[in-house]
């Protein structure tokens, strides 16, 4: 190992240091604790927008991190163990678990300068009156499109992507037209694709209290029965093949078995690097063409300060300081997804041709065309989450059908919301 | 001709067993697509550069976690070793008031689901102040509370024969001198499991080395590597395997060294 | 009683440093999750009395059920598998043959993989529809499916992969059979024993303490399997359910659903299922375990 050097060395004296820590001495308020999940890339790029915090006078801090799924069993042990970080990374899945129990201080009054940010975005964080995080990017729900493999099997992809019929229209063609292959990936388990589904139906999800489902239960059937046709029709694939598609490297949009993905718009720059040809961006299917309601664009990842900050003016300063210097934001980049304001997005100005730079594009050109951004997602939200694919798992194996599956699924919302 | 037969049946098993091992290695030295695209075991491409990449891209060493590991393995075996015997013997071998209460609870404590004694744990180091530290890690293993090393070595200990117990009475050992001289070396075997058992599975304890360390330059193996994976983003799987190859060296050597210690057990105590 | 407990001075002398850990870090966490096994505890608020609440609706959870047939069908027929498999190696590496050392340690590297998230991309290498499984099958004709991905037949590579790694249980069996005094077989061999005989009449007699404790503990850890199931099915418990361990579900419903009391009214009903295993392999113990310190029966 080439870097076995002296740094290193330091690195291991420093280790040692920290392993002998003499209990007791550390002090029971030190320095305020940031907190953030992600990958490595995640991990440098906030690094070094709190070096940049630090040169220019920002307070002392302590900096950590963790993979998505570790993070969250970390942060309930260390917030139920009254020792929460003063900084967070707040996922909206798990938001109103945390602010509806008063584990997050209200933002309302701290003085962090929102003024930039896209609108759906600056009150993402607002439940009743009161402002738990302020968005960390402007998030949308998307379709990346290999339009390559999609001009091979003789079909064309409309600028504003497929109606739901169109789309199982051309899912069935294109399956017919490359042996071995679907239309599309299996989405039948896909709450937040849903949620855009629903909305398109004329009701939010939720209701406005988050107390209960807003959508009906006829919904939830038409959308499994949809899903159920697609592969009853091979035009997306049977239960047993979704469920090897464990990671991005294996998703069968990578492996060149179907011409597009379904995510979060920044989420094709993971699924990039895996597929040789560029990925449009595309909007979701929708009820009627062109009409782009049923879509929102939102802050889906939130900085809190946790209720029981001991440094609640510095962790406020240094959020402010995370949205708005010129330095963290080109810093962070679109690590953290599309930037969430105007500015931010023109500093960050990604490679022209590259993914990011089609994801930042996207969120521009859909923003005026897109529904009103929903309330916060709901206590219990991760259950239901989990649930909903479960569902939709057991129609996929013959275990469940979808009238069956769309009551039980009413069934769980009604025991898990309103709690 | 016998033992070809053996040689030959216990390479082909050994091979069944070796095979993630080659796999493992043999996926470090691809690039991250490869290691999906083709299956078998020698690489098209093979390449060092995801040791270099693992050992680096955190942005601390990675000697760095394993010098933690080390640390905290080192620990955690010499407090199982030192305390777990002292608690077997009295089960084992002494007479006291609530011994069979106090020898089911002992059990009962393996029997409760970690995750739900986790939160009321991390108050208590909490208020020690501990978080953070090493020393949630190893102060249990100094209170023997891990009741599996008690057991074994209570089970060990009930199989040496009672006899020698009160040959060295006669000689005029106490209580003490029993446990050192003749209860101690004729463990042996179940002190070098315990010593092998306790760094494995300290090596490989990932969860609450998770929970209770947090700045970057203390963390441990099993918290590193989960780092390279990330559900929401892209995941590093060519450092992954490399890093996972390295971290089998240390659990390997002192498999390979202690139990050359069990097996010179009984033999070599001079206790016949 | 002064008397008896003057003589348990020394007793509890030696018990010292167990007795301030369980007392100072293990026993009061224990009692309180027996509380919050009877409240509403969300994690983050603080924990409501709602009496056997969460206990009676365990009974109506059909997730909860699954868990429990998971595990059962998991612990039935993987710690049979795998005792047999460690004492049937642990004999054959015990002496005899040279190089054994060697094929001792090859045959403990699954174990030191451990949960090591390195091996749920192994395992859906060898029993995905495209693995290593199929490739073999393939050769006598066999057309393979998605061992992994199929609800049918997920648990049971999960039952492959505790059997596979029997390196605990060998090494301890190992560590039994070297305690065993050398004389004690060359008087039975002195005798006429066969090889069989020896094994039977006074090896596996002089061992039983050794392989109690391993079925014991076996018995214990499996039914607290985790890792395996959170590992490789990405801490789902799928496809369907199929691999939904006892505590996989535990956790779900602890750090997922925020639902602690409920996770702990589970973990106090684990601890009843799992001291009654243990208490009848104690009570059935007494009738082929041998001790030390009882005399032994030649």
């Amino acid at each position: 190992m080439t870097t076995l050097s002296r740094r290193t060395l330091l690195g291991l004296g420093a280790a040692t240091a920290a392993a002998i820590t003499i209990p007791g001495c550390s002090g029971k308020s030190g320095p305020m604790r940031v907190s953030w999940y992600g990958p490595d890339p995640v991990t440098k790029a906030l690094n070094k927008a709190l070096d940049a915090w630090k040169s220019s006078g920002g307070a002392e801090y302590t900096a950590e991190s963790a993979p998505f799924n570790d993070y969250w069993d970390k942060l309930a042990t260390r917030t139920s163990g009254g020792n929460a970080p003063d900084v967070l990374r707040m996922s909206m899945s798990y938001f109103s678990d945390y602010a509806g129990r008063s584990a997050l201080k209200d933002l309302s009054s701290s003085g962090i300068d929102t003024s930039g940010l896209d609108k759906g975005v600056a009150d993402s964080g607002l439940i009743d009156g009161k402002n738990y995080g302020v968005g960390q990017s402007s998030i949308s729900y998307a379709m990346y499109v290999d339009e390559a493999a999609v001009k091979k099997a003789g079909a064309t992809v409309p600028a504003q992507g497929w109606t739901w019929d169109k789309f199982a229209e051309f899912a069935r063609d294109y399956s017919g037209a490359i042996q071995g292959s679907y239309g599309s990936t299996d989405q039948a388990g896909n709450f937040q694709l849903f949620e855009v589904y629903a909305r398109q139906h004329g009701t939010e999800l939720f209701s406005d209290d988050g107390g209960k489902l807003a959508t009906s239960k006829d919904t939830v059937q038409e959308w499994f029965q949809y899903w159920a046709e697609l592969r009853k029709a091979k035009a997306a694939p049977a239960q047993n093949v979704s469920a090897e598609t464990t990671a991005i490297e294996k998703s069968l949009v990578a492996k060149g078995k179907a011409p597009l993905q379904f995510g979060w718009v920044q989420q094709v720059t993971f699924y990039q690097p895996v597929v040789k040809n560029p990925l449009s961006v595309l909007p979701v299917p929708q009820g009627t063409a062109g009409d782009l309601k049923g879509q929102f664009v939102k802050g889906l990842d939130l900085w809190s300060i946790s209720s029981a900050s001991k440094h609640p003016e510095d962790a406020a300063k240094l959020i402010g300081f995370l949205l708005n210097d010129e330095k963290a934001i080109k810093a962070i980049g679109i690590l953290l997804g599309v930037p969430p304001s105007k500015k931010a997005r023109d500093l960050v100005a990604a490679d022209a041709g590259s993914a990011g730079a089609r994801a930042i594009k996207y969120v521009e050109d859909i923003q005026a065309l897109v529904g009103p951004s929903p309330k916060p997602w709901p206590k219990g939200y991760g259950e239901l989450l989990t649930g909903f694919g479960r569902i939709a798992e057991n129609i996929g194996f013959g275990k469940s059908d979808p009238a069956k599956g769309a009551q039980e699924f009413v069934d769980l919302a009604g025991k898990t919301l309103g709690q | 001709m016998k033992r070809v037969l053996a040689h030959v049946g216990l390479t082909a098993g050994a091979l069944i067993m070796l095979y993630p091992l080659l796999w493992m290695i043999s996926a470090s030295l691809r690039k991250n697509t490869d290691i999906f695209e083709h299956p078998g075991l020698i690489p098209e491409h093979p390449t060092l550069g995801n040791y270099a990449l693992g050992w680096t891209s955190t942005g601390t060493s990675f000697g760095v976690y394993m010098l933690n590991s080390l640390i905290i393995c080192a620990a955690v075996v010499i407090g199982n070793l030192l305390t777990c015997s002292l608690t077997a013997y009295a089960f084992a071998r002494m007479t006291f008031v609530g011994r069979k209460t106090l020898f089911g609870l002992m059990l009962a404590t393996l029997m409760l689901p970690a995750h739900v004694t986790l939160i009321a744990q991390y108050s208590i180091f909490r208020k020690l102040d501990w978080i953070d530290t090493f020393w949630p890690m190893i102060v249990p293993s100094f209170l023997a509370t891990d009741a599996f090393f008690v057991f074994l070595m209570v089970q060990f200990i009930r199989s040496i024969p009672v006899e020698l117990d009160d040959a060295a009475r006669i000689d005029g050992c106490g209580y003490w001198g029993i446990y050192r001289r003749i209860i101690l070396p004729l463990l042996s075997p179940a002190l070098v499991t315990t010593a092998i058992f306790s760094f494995i599975w300290t090596w490989n304890n990932f969860f609450s080395q998770l929970i209770y360390l947090s700045t970057r330059t203390k963390l441990t193996v099993p918290v590193a590597l989960r780092g390279f994976l990330d559900a929401t983003g892209s995941s590093e799987w060519g450092a992954l395997f490399a890093m996972s190859v390295v971290t089998l060296v240390p659990v390997v050597a002192v498999f390979v060294i202690f139990q050359r210690r069990i097996l010179a057990g009984m033999a070599h105590t001079g206790l016949k | 009683m002064i008397a008896r407990l003057r003589q348990s001075i020394p007793a509890y002398l030696f018990l010292l440093p167990w007795l301030i850990g369980i007392i100072g870090l293990t026993i009061g966490p224990m009692l309180l999750s027996l509380y919050y096994s009877f409240t509403d505890y969300a994690l983050l608020n603080t924990p409501e009395w709602q009496g056997l609440h969460n206990y009676t609706a365990l009974f109506h959870d059909s997730r909860y059920l699954q868990s429990l047939k998971v595990t059962f069908i998991y612990v039935g027929v993987s710690v049979p598998l795998e005792m047999a498999f460690a004492l049937a190696v642990a004999v054959l590496l015990n002496r005899g043959l040279k190089g054994l050392a060697v094929y001792r340690a090859l045959y403990y590297v699954p174990s030191l993989l451990g949960g090591s998230v390195a091996i749920a991309l192994l395992w859906q290498q060898i029993f995905g529809s495209d693995g290593l499984l199929n490739d073999v099958l393939g050769l006598f004709g066999i057309h393979g499916r998605g061992w992994i991905s199929e609800p049918g037949t997920a648990l049971w590579t999960l039952i492959v992969l505790r059997v596979w790694q029997f390196g605990a249980p060998m090494v301890i069996f190992l560590a039994g059979l070297r305690q065993i005094p050398d004389e004690v077989l060359e008087a039975a061999e002195v005798d006429g024993a066969g090889r069989w005989q020896r094994f039977w009449r006074v090896t596996l007699p002089l061992l039983s303490p050794v392989v109690f404790f391993n079925l014991v503990l076996q018995i214990i850890g499996a039914f607290q399997a985790f890792t395996p199931a959170f590992v490789i099915s990405g801490g789902k418990g799928g496809p369907s359910d199929s691999t939904l361990f006892y505590t996989l579900y535990l956790y779900q419903q602890a750090f997922g659903n925020f639902k602690m009391g409920y996770a702990a009214a589970m973990a106090w009903v684990l601890l009843l299922i799992v001291a009654v295993f243990t208490g009848l392999n104690f009570v059935l113990g007494r009738a082929w375990v041998f001790y030390g310190d009882e005399g032994v029966r030649r």
